[in-house]
């Protein structure tokens, strides 16, 4: 994290649960754990809860979690794209309906915006990043961009 | 035609048949036997105005008593010639290719009796109609310095197929921009001109508005041609899908240590990514099946996927190649064939974006293949070495047509070629002409005189280390390890995510309508701003060093509906991001007209005191 911004923070090393499908329920996740191999890292801000791995090609993946228990963002950056069909849950569907309605190559980011979703792809060849979130989870009081 | 023979006696009735119906006081028919009238010749038509290179067939009737014939010339001269035009022994005149001086000449039929008479008519010749029209080829060549090109020139529309010669509206040229000879023989000045491109013009001699025009750019032995033009798939006529900013140069590729080669035009150069890419459609006389392969301990064929973050896909084995552009050449550079396997796709790279478009046709692609400038020397690096895997993996091998990813030497790994180059090898500068805002038809490009034109690119080889690659007064911005400025700044809010300069990207990836308050355009995926609007970045660099980008965006509907054809465009913009601290500018091709732009591979030589171990970018 960047800042805090006077959040509260735990560390909890090694513990913690797994990462989440976006959508789901944070308690739903062991299972998502072994797929990255990596540390894991969990941290309370206000607001939310922010689960954390890095794999083994030391790419970043980032939960946030509603006081809800549910996952309402997923964020990445590193040298690889996350399995999305993992991190996104059911909220796949949409990507995947962007990507079978592209004919070729523009090269630019993969950016869907609507109502019930909103993700970003981007980067280059050595280094990937984006988000996803489901505006309609976001906890209220917070900005879409504690997705980071 | 031979001349008509009249007797005397019947000379009173065919007086009709004298053009212009001059009375001929000896022929009446009073005449006494012993007078023996001199023939009397008239030409028809009497008068006339011929286009160059036509001809006119004229008749001489020959009054006389005797028989006689006729010797036809042209002011004079018998038979006449190539200036004042040719009249054969029929009377069948043929105008010279151009105007004479003066323009009127005299034909003359004259007779072989006594006293030669004679009669003649008045041609005045006359510009050919402005039918002509002139092509020349070869088109948009380029040539290395002090080397020659043969130019052809085809007039069509009138028989004088002369043409003048010129470059850059010179005739002949000069030392500056090379010399052209009357038959079309081009020859390179032995010194770059500034611009490298210039024009060729062939102008009809038979109608001088007539002329046809085109490009030669001319090269140094560490620099390629670069051209803007819609690429292999050409101008769709639709902004949704036509390679707008597309830059491309063509790559010799080589079975490895032969000289058996293959140019493969419509390579799209990339400064974000890595590596060369071709497809397997355009392999012909270097089939994949014959270059040096990749293989595992186990002697399994390596493969790579790479997903782009678009979500379309290249699929295909890792291949060694000889290596050629411009004069630097590479022996064996791994490279990927794109297509050129018959294994399943990989799903957790290849589709992890989605079942995006795989890569491997043209159309897809818009490209014969892409040449990844990047900032560094391979496309993964030591994270595809360590035998770890992670979702998005590139690299596999397929045994029993089961692919799963395989750890490859770092030396093995698809690679960007000019790091293997013998000479030249750290890094490019790109470099494209200023255009307007308005934008260009292509690069490179002339209209038919020859008299409105734009140069090509250059894509130059090495880093300091040529007189014509100098880092000059550009400022140096290292790249971060993950190969970004490390920080932008809009507006006075930081963008951690940083950026990059990406020649491979048709358009300015930039923030989005809300931040920026601008709209997009309805019917294409670009930005519509009511008027051009100016965008100040700052951008900073891994080595401290920072500076300030100015750029404008114009409403894409305007630039395409005012110039349904133009292909190059400096302000066409789309958005990269939805407004958040982390977006990611993306400065695709526009940024580059009109500048020199460096991109240093990383852990190669930096021609400045500056530490860029992960590369820079320099403009």
């Amino acid at each position: 994290m960047r800042t805090f911004l006077g959040v509260l923070l735990i560390l909890i090393l090694g513990s913690a649960p797994g990462w989440a499908a976006l959508g789901e329920p944070e308690s739903s996740v062991s299972a998502d754990q072994r797929i990255l191999r990596g540390q894991i890292r969990a941290e309370v801000h206000e607001g939310y809860r922010l689960h954390q791995i890095t794999d083994a090609s030391g790419s970043v993946v980032r939960e946030y979690v509603s006081p809800e228990g549910k996952v309402f963002g997923v964020s990445w950056q590193g040298p690889s794209v996350p399995n999305m069909q993992q991190l996104l849950g059911s909220y796949f569907t949409y990507l995947q309906q962007y990507a079978q309605a592209q004919t070729g190559r523009h090269g630019g980011p993969l950016i869907i915006q609507n109502d019930n979703f909103v993700f970003i792809s981007g980067g280059h060849m050595r280094w990937r990043h984006g988000r996803a979130y489901v505006p309609s989870l976001l906890p209220t009081n917070l900005s879409p961009g504690v997705v980071q | 035609m031979r001349p008509k023979r009249i007797s005397a006696a019947t000379l009173a009735s065919l007086l009709m048949l004298i053009t212009g119906g001059v009375f001929l006081a000896s022929c009446g028919s009073s005449a006494t036997s012993n007078y023996i009238p001199l023939p009397v010749i008239t030409l028809s038509p009497a008068s006339a105005s011929v286009p160059t290179g036509a001809a006119l067939q004229f008749t001489a009737t020959v009054v006389s008593s005797t028989a006689t014939t006729v010797t036809w010339s042209v002011n004079n001269i018998v038979g006449g010639n190539s200036t004042l035009g040719t009249v054969n022994s029929s009377g069948l005149y043929t105008a010279p290719a151009s105007v004479p001086k003066p323009a009127t000449v005299t034909v003359r039929a004259t007779s072989s009796a006594e006293t030669n008479p004679s009669g003649s008519a008045i041609v005045t010749i006359m510009p050919a109609a402005v039918n002509a029209t002139v092509t020349v080829a070869p088109t948009d060549s380029s040539t290395p310095s002090g080397t020659t090109v043969q130019f052809a020139a085809t007039v069509t529309g009138t028989t004088n197929a002369a043409v003048a010669w010129s470059v850059n509206g010179v005739a002949g040229g000069n030392s500056t921009v090379g010399t052209i000879s009357s038959s079309g023989l081009y020859t390179a000045p032995t010194t770059v001109p500034n611009p490298p491109t210039v024009v060729v013009t062939a102008t009809s001699q038979a109608d001088t508005s007539q002329s046809a025009s085109t490009t030669v750019t001319v090269t140094a032995s560490n620099t390629a041609p670069l051209f803007v033009n819609f690429g292999p798939n050409g101008n769709t006529g639709n902004p949704n899908t036509a390679y707008y900013n597309g830059l491309f140069t063509s790559v010799k590729v080589c079975l490895p240590a032969t000289a058996t080669c293959q140019v493969i035009p419509d390579v799209l150069v990339d400064t974000g990514s890595v590596g060369l890419r071709i497809l397997n459609s355009q392999l012909t006389t270097v089939p994949a099946t014959e270059l040096g392969t990749i293989k595992d301990s186990a002697g399994n064929q390596v493969q790579e996927c790479v997903q782009f973050r678009d979500a379309s896909y290249a699929w295909g084995p890792v291949l060694v190649a000889g290596v050629a552009i411009a004069g630097e050449t590479a022996s064996s550079v791994p490279i990927q064939v794109i297509g050129a396997t018959t294994f399943p796709v990989p799903a957790s790279s290849c589709l992890s974006l989605g079942s995006g478009p795989s890569l491997d046709t043209v159309a897809a692609l818009g490209a014969n293949g892409i040449l990844g400038v990047g900032t560094s020397v391979q496309d993964c690096g030591l994270n595809c070495a360590g035998g770890q895997t992670f979702s998005g993996y590139p690299y596999y091998v397929c045994p029993k047509n089961v692919c799963q990813a395989a750890a490859v030497p770092v030396k093995q790994q698809v690679s960007n070629p000019v790091a293997f180059f013998a000479q030249d090898n750290n890094g490019v500068k790109i470099l494209l002409p200023s255009i307007s805002s308005a934008g260009a038809p292509s690069l490179p490009y002339t209209n038919a005189g020859g008299t409105s034109w734009v140069s090509a690119g250059l894509l130059v080889f090495g880093i300091g280390t040529q007189s014509n690659n100098a880092l000059g007064s550009a400022t140096i911005y290292a790249t971060d390890s993950h190969g970004n400025f490390p920080e932008v700044v809009y507006n006075g809010v930081s963008y951690t995510s940083g950026g990059l300069l990406d020649s491979g990207l048709n358009a300015l990836y930039v923030s989005d309508p809300q931040t920026l308050g601008i709209l997009d355009c309805t019917d294409n995926p670009y930005y519509c701003p009511n008027s051009s609007f100016a965008l100040s970045l700052t951008t900073y660099g891994a080595n401290g060093t920072s500076g300030t980008i100015t750029l404008n965006i114009a409403n894409a509907d305007m630039l395409f509906d005012n110039n349904p054809g133009f292909a190059a465009f400096n302000n066409l913009a789309r958005e990269s991001g939805a407004g958040f601290s982390t977006d990611y500018f993306d400065l695709g091709l526009p940024f580059f007209f009109g500048r020199s732009v460096f991109v240093g591979i990383g852990g190669t030589t930096v021609p400045s005191n500056v530490s860029a171990p992960n590369g820079y970018f320099a403009f």
